[in-house]
């Protein structure tokens, strides 16, 4: 970024053009990348919680996923300032160029609740017999759970996409606070040209662009749980 | 169905008669302000509500029911978005505002007054009537009036609170830097340095940074400027409008250079702040900030409150820096009267001081009452020998003659001036003002050095002295305050006085409430911005703020991730 420093007079470009070229842009591929990241290490995390609790061995009458709902009955924001204290406590600010970790971290811890619950929701539903048949039929567990689970699962996985990767994407709240302000996302700008800058049309141009994303990628998910097996039911959300 | 709407309707309708009930007509004040911006009564007992007390005020005073309607605004955009959207058009095509008192800062209160949104004040209401602002006139600081009447603006505002900018620090972790000289902290590129990676923050709001950065990039023109002030060869006007078009720069050049100077500053900070700064000064997370100076005492003060805060000072840049205000404007068809007599209630040193006490920002108002204050807050008492308490002294006080509120204060003053009775010697000690001792008295705690030996009193929570303790080689300084406190009124009532702070601390509380002439004269005003000039500010702020740090780590992924999205929708495409 630092090397592309042409004023708009240089360029002879519209406002709207140098925007969304000098600012927009940017800022999207800092959103999205820290949207994708947050929502690959929460399914990582999420799975095989899910898939742990979704077995009634562990979680009898519910208990542990209530443990793991809890926390969202706490306004977001004081856990993210809880997580700031925390994340001092072990020593993650000791340098500013830790800061898009530490914002990654606040939005996993954030949003990984709802990652767990579609997840838990199409695991829980998946009839056990299906497992049964592929053990019978001579597949070891790792088989099965390839080609019997996963594929099963997929609407959640889907689902879980949805609901994480676009609030990610606009929470500037997070970054705000456990980046120090040196993470700036999309949601971030939209805000400062609203309030601090007096900016409603710029800030009205960045919101449309965010929005034919939202279209687009709601045209994309759509494409990935109708090419899925339908009989496995979509996912509802809770 | 329709029977229950009509009887609800019927109902909504009664409660609005209400009020009617009421005793009599009721007066609404619509006051805008800042967030935590009056006193109020916050349950500590000490705290004055001062909106209460207004109201109370205008019932006994002038026998009017007002209610005031106090909401609050947490930046200044926002404020002024608010007025635009709640305005109504009247029939000859000019607007009314929805709020009768609005409590801009500098920038925004130029822009109101460009823009033509403010009603002209008052002067014409007699003395004795509602809405006689002369109570302003007569407290306020004359440096204060004198300021705003250059720049044309007396018409429309008053001050409420003013102050500096500066660099609140953290001395105790720099002294064991390497590289840092005592007197740094007193320069705009102290957080530039680079001993002070990741210890400092700076405002997340374009034009106070911009101020800073713009005094960081001007720098070496800022020190001439002042050595030619000193040398005589520029007049005090002179200087003064060099600075403030030095600091309200808006060319391409500037932006450009001040672009480059944060663009180096983002990588050397612990981030940009908000609000948390105060807060994470005081908890020792950083060591300077960057701050008004009003949140520069407040930050002392948490830190000084707090067992393991530390013990943190506030600078302003000597080679000049930025003089704010926030001031009451009253929007196009506002209740001048009722406002104006508002400004003059808040204007009266009790209330101005109960304010400056509950929210630490410093008050316009000037004048001895409040000079007093100050000497109470930041002057340094110390403990003096006196005479033991004469027995029975308390029956003698009651005999005086004296009437009901004068007794009950003398008798207060009895019980503060209670002799402190050390053990360990036997003797009785007073804690006194080193100001009020005399020249021979102040000589025995001398030093050959001219440093001083004092006992000082400990207080507990309700000032009384539980004790003391002995400290050595103190300074003594001087803070001549006479440009701010010496105005009008007292000047012409009595002999002149001399407004002059002994204090053995500079740096802290006092010199940030209450600067000195000299720094004062090196602060300029902010002036308001065109939407060019402005919009010039926000593309670099935009660009500034977007060059973020996470943008090599996240273009990898994006990449991985657009590939694995590519092949696994030609995949599903391929098995239809």
């Amino acid at each position: 970024m630092n090397g592309l420093k042409f004023s708009r007079k240089q360029l002879g470009i519209p406002y709207a053009v140098f925007l969304i070229a000098f600012v927009v842009v940017p800022l999207l591929f800092v959103s999205f990348g820290l949207a994708i990241i947050t929502t690959i290490v929460s399914l990582f995390i999420a799975y095989p919680v899910a898939y742990i609790l979704s077995k009634t061995k562990f979680n009898k009458g519910g208990v542990l996923l209530i443990l793991f709902i809890l926390p969202l009955w706490i306004n977001f924001v004081l856990r993210t300032a809880a997580m700031k204290e925390l994340l001092y406590f072990v020593g993650m600010y000791k340098s500013n160029s830790f800061s898009f970790i530490n914002t990654l971290i606040g939005m996993v811890y954030d949003y990984l609740p709802f990652v767990i619950m579609p997840l838990y929701s199409v695991l829980v539903k998946i009839d056990k017999s299906y497992a049964e048949a592929s053990a019978d039929l001579g597949a070891k567990p790792v088989t099965t759970f390839l080609s019997v689970t996963l594929p099963l699962s997929m609407p959640g996985i889907v689902s879980a996409i949805s609901m994480v990767l676009l609030p990610t994407t606009t929470s500037y709240v997070i970054s705000d606070t456990l980046g120090n302000g040196n993470v700036t996302i999309v949601g971030k700008i939209i805000e400062t040209q609203f309030l601090t800058m007096d900016n409603w049309h710029a800030g009205s141009t960045i919101a449309l662009v965010l929005l034919v994303i939202i279209f687009l990628s709601m045209f994309l998910s759509g494409k990935f749980t109708e090419a899925e097996d339908e009989s496995a039911g979509r996912a509802n959300l809770w | 169905m329709k029977k229950f709407f009509a009887l609800f309707l019927s109902f909504s309708l009664l409660f609005s008669l209400l009020p009617l009930f009421g005793e009599g007509e009721v007066v609404e004040l619509k006051v805008y302000n800042w967030e935590d911006y009056i006193s109020i009564d916050d349950g500590s007992g000490e705290s004055v509500d001062l909106i209460k007390k207004f109201e109370q005020h205008c019932k006994e005073k002038f026998g009017l029911n007002v209610k005031i309607k106090y909401s609050t605004f947490g930046t200044l955009e926002n404020m002024y978005n608010e007025l635009q959207l709640t305005k109504t058009k009247a029939e000859d095509g000019s607007y009314t505002y929805a709020y009768d008192l609005v409590c801009p800062s500098d920038y925004m209160l130029q822009k109101m007054i460009i823009e033509g949104m403010v009603e002209k004040y008052d002067y014409t209401i007699e003395e004795g009537k509602l809405g006689h602002v002369n109570g302003y006139y007569d407290n306020a600081s004359k440096f204060i009036v004198d300021l705003f009447k250059k720049f044309g603006w007396q018409d429309y505002a008053t001050v409420y609170m003013w102050g500096t900018m500066g660099y609140v620090y953290n001395p105790a972790v720099f002294e064991k830097l390497p590289g840092y000289k005592k007197g740094d902290e007193a320069h705009w590129d102290f957080i530039w340095k680079e001993y002070a990676k990741n210890l400092g923050t700076i405002k997340d709001s374009i034009r106070d940074t911009y101020a800073l950065a713009l005094g960081y990039v001007y720098r070496d023109e800022l020190t001439e400027l002042a050595k030619s002030y000193k040398s005589g060869s520029l007049t005090k006007d002179q200087y003064a409008d060099k600075l403030v078009t030095l600091f309200n720069r808006a060319d391409e050049e500037s932006v450009k250079k001040v672009e480059e100077a944060l663009s180096v500053l983002k990588e050397n900070i612990y981030g940009f702040e908000v609000d948390s700064g105060k807060k994470d000064m005081a908890t020792g997370k950083i060591a300077i900030n960057f701050a008004w100076s009003g949140d520069a005492v407040y930050t002392l003060d948490t830190a000084d409150e707090d067992e393991n805060g530390a013990e943190l000072y506030y600078a302003v840049p000597e080679e000049g820096s930025n003089i704010w205000f926030d001031g009451w404007v009253m929007p196009k068809g506002a209740n001048v009267p009722l406002a104006q007599e508002f400004i003059n209630f808040l204007s009266q040193p009790e209330n101005a001081k109960a304010n400056m006490d509950y929210i630490g920002y410093t008050s316009a108002i000037g004048g001895e009452e409040m000079f007093e204050n100050c000497v109470e807050n930041y002057g340094t008492y110390i403990m003096v020998e006196c005479e033991a308490p004469k027995e029975g002294e308390a029956e003698k006080a009651e005999e005086k003659p004296a009437e009901g509120e004068e007794k009950a204060e003398a008798e207060e003053e009895e019980e503060e001036a209670k002799p402190f009775l050390d053990k360990e010697s036997g003797k009785y000690y007073c804690d006194k003002y080193v100001g009020e001792l005399s020249e021979e008295e102040l000589n025995k705690f001398k030093n050959a050095d001219g440093t001083y030996n004092f006992l000082y009193p400990d207080y507990d929570k309700d000032d009384n002295v539980t004790g003391m303790h002995k400290e050595e080689n103190i300074t003594l300084y001087k803070n001549d305050l006479n440009y701010f406190f010496a105005n009008k009124t007292t000047a012409a009532a009595e002999e002149k006085k001399d407004f002059t702070v002994i204090t053995d601390v500079i740096g802290r509380q006092c010199s940030a409430q209450y600067p000195t002439e000299d720094i004062v004269s090196r602060c300029a005003i902010m002036k308001y911005f065109d939407d060019t000039e402005m919009r010039r500010l926000n593309d670099m702020w935009d660009e500034v703020k977007v060059s973020s740090s996470g943008m090599s780590m996240v273009i990898p992924v994006i990449i991985v991730v657009l590939t694995c999205l590519v092949f696994a929708i030609v995949a599903i495409m391929k098995r239809r």
